[in-house]
């Protein structure tokens, strides 16, 4: 399987933040999910990635072309050209018609589709003769994701694309984004605070909190195999005493009413402590499980 | 860099007939008040890409747009390339915008001569010096985009702002320095000689443009280079 991006021990010093050993990989026919609190330097791996910071160390590839330190302009350029980009807000200028978004776009990709494009403005309901600044934060994005997609990228790298949107317009673009991925050679990453979307389409879940790398698992690997077990005190020392987790691989969060218990595999949990209530685990569960957990 | 052109020629077309209107307005309001036709064109010719200018520089700020279009298949050299392209090409419509208004009031001041205020503006009435004020707007204009350009680059408008008045400063001490110590009386003369005649006039004009228009890719070079290390 060949790797869409490919970043490797990437690192970026701000005064006050520090981005160390960012280690990512997308590969073809897959969506990774990228998610972690405001500032935990998501975006700035985004940045890096497209050239719009510097990275202190490390190295990113795109489609195997190096993109990062010591690139050529015009191979970061040829690798740009296969890229689809959506922020988290349209950042076309406010003055612009739709319509002329799109010429503006098809001076810049050489694979650019007018009829394509024309096509997504019609399946989004995009009025071709209004201005950017009069559309609704759904349209807007709308307009984002046809932009990104009319040229046929190779990969789409959506930073926070489906915030603010209600959640029709959420599963409008999801659809789109699914349809997208029918094709093998396309891949996605895409950081996103709503976890329920990457739920509903991620394969794979990289975790970024206070700049480092805290998990990155296959999607099924927390939602079909992982689990949460509510425990009462007394079953969480019987747990914690049964050598059933590894030192350091406990992880629990303390509530009113009892105590949480991450499973990585919850077959094999249930199989050990069958009176412990047991759920299947989201992505938000996992995610509160592994950053602010307790750890035994 | 022709994506570059086009976004901003895109955004400057939105506001180029308002300018238009109000720089026409403008000019010939002084030069009716000033009783001479040469003031039009600098009018026009200065203040439509000025404004023009600040209004797609401060676009780039708006809902990250910078960051956006370095996100595109565009390298960060051909973004200040197309950029200085396009404030050029926007300086040259301005210029043509105050050479077409200063016709039409021309045109206006025969047709009806017997209105006063017009008519003094065909007393003493030369091609020559439309033309000579021509060049000045462009020069003015080149001059000012050489001088804020590098500084937008590495800074951005917002906070390149803030350190213009630092730069104009300097660029006044040095134009001062180098206007007062280095040009010798004897050449100001001589082209103050050239300037009474047709050829002498274009000769000045073309001297003068070829002199500005190498500092605008001299600040073009620079920009290029100070665009290179920002980070957005």
């Amino acid at each position: 399987m060949n790797d869409l991006l490919r970043i490797r021990s990437l690192s970026k010093r701000y005064d006050g933040f520090d981005l160390k050993d960012i280690d990512l990989t997308v590969p073809a026919g897959s969506v990774v999910g990228l998610v972690g609190s405001n500032g935990a330097g998501k975006t700035t791996t985004i940045k890096s990635v497209l050239g719009l910071v510097f990275p202190d160390a490390g190295s990113i590839e795109l489609f195997g072309q190096n993109v990062g330190e010591h690139a050529s302009a015009k191979a970061v350029k040829q690798a740009k050209q296969r890229v689809g980009v959506v922020f988290d807000t349209c950042s076309f200028p406010e003055e612009m018609t739709v319509e002329a978004v799109g010429r503006l776009m098809s001076y810049s990709y050489e694979a650019w589709s007018a009829a394509d494009f024309e096509q997504r403005l019609a399946q989004f309901e995009l009025p071709k003769n209004r201005a950017v600044k009069d559309l609704s934060r759904g349209m807007s994005m709308k307009l984002s994701l046809a932009c990104a997609l009319s040229h046929d990228p190779d990969l789409l790298i959506l930073d926070e694309a489906t915030a603010g949107l209600d959640p029709l317009a959420r599963d409008a673009t999801l659809d789109c984004l699914r349809d997208y991925m029918r094709d093998e050679r396309h891949g996605i990453l895409m950081s996103s605070h709503i976890t329920s979307d990457l739920e509903k389409i991620a394969d794979y879940v990289v975790c970024i909190d206070e700049g480092r790398i805290v998990f990155s698992v296959e999607k099924d690997a927390i939602t079909d195999l992982a689990g949460i077990a509510h425990c009462r005190a007394a079953e969480f020392e019987r747990i914690a005493a049964s050598g059933f987790f590894a030192p350091g691989e406990l992880r629990s969060l303390r509530h009113p009413y009892g105590i949480d218990v991450l499973a990585p595999d919850r077959f094999a949990f249930s199989e050990s402590f069958k009176g412990v209530a047991l759920d299947k685990a989201d992505i938000d569960t996992y995610l509160a499980l592994m950053l602010k957990g307790e750890i035994r | 860099m022709k994506a570059m052109v086009v976004s901003d020629f895109m955004i400057a077309k939105k506001y180029l007939i308002q300018q238009l209107i109000t720089a026409s307005i403008v000019g010939v309001f002084i030069a009716i008040m000033l009783e001479t036709p040469y003031v039009v064109a600098p009018a026009v010719g200065v203040m439509i890409p000025f404004s023009l200018s600040i209004v797609i520089l401060s676009l780039d700020e708006r809902a990250d747009w910078q960051q956006f279009r370095l996100a595109l298949p565009l390298t960060r050299a051909d973004i200040i390339r197309g950029r200085y392209a396009s404030l050029a090409l926007i300086s040259l419509a301005g210029v043509v915008g105050g050479l077409l208004v200063t016709f039409l009031l021309v045109a206006l001041a025969h047709a009806v001569p017997s209105v006063p205020q017009l008519a003094s503006l065909l007393v003493d009435y030369s091609w020559q010096a439309i033309a000579f004020a021509c060049v000045a707007s462009l020069v003015i204009i080149l001059l000012m985009l050489s001088l804020i350009m590098p500084l937008f680059s590495r800074f951005g408008m917002t906070k390149g702002v803030r350190y213009l008045p630092l730069v104009v400063v300097f660029a006044v001490v040095i134009g001062f320095q180098v206007g007062g110590n280095s040009v010798p009386a004897e050449l100001l003369s001589n082209v103050g000689n050239l300037l009474e005649t047709p050829a002498g006039t274009a000769a000045v004009a073309a001297g003068t443009l070829a002199v500005v228009a190498a500092l605008y890719a001299a600040s073009a070079a620079l920009s290029v280079k100070l665009y290179a290390k920002r980070e957005l």
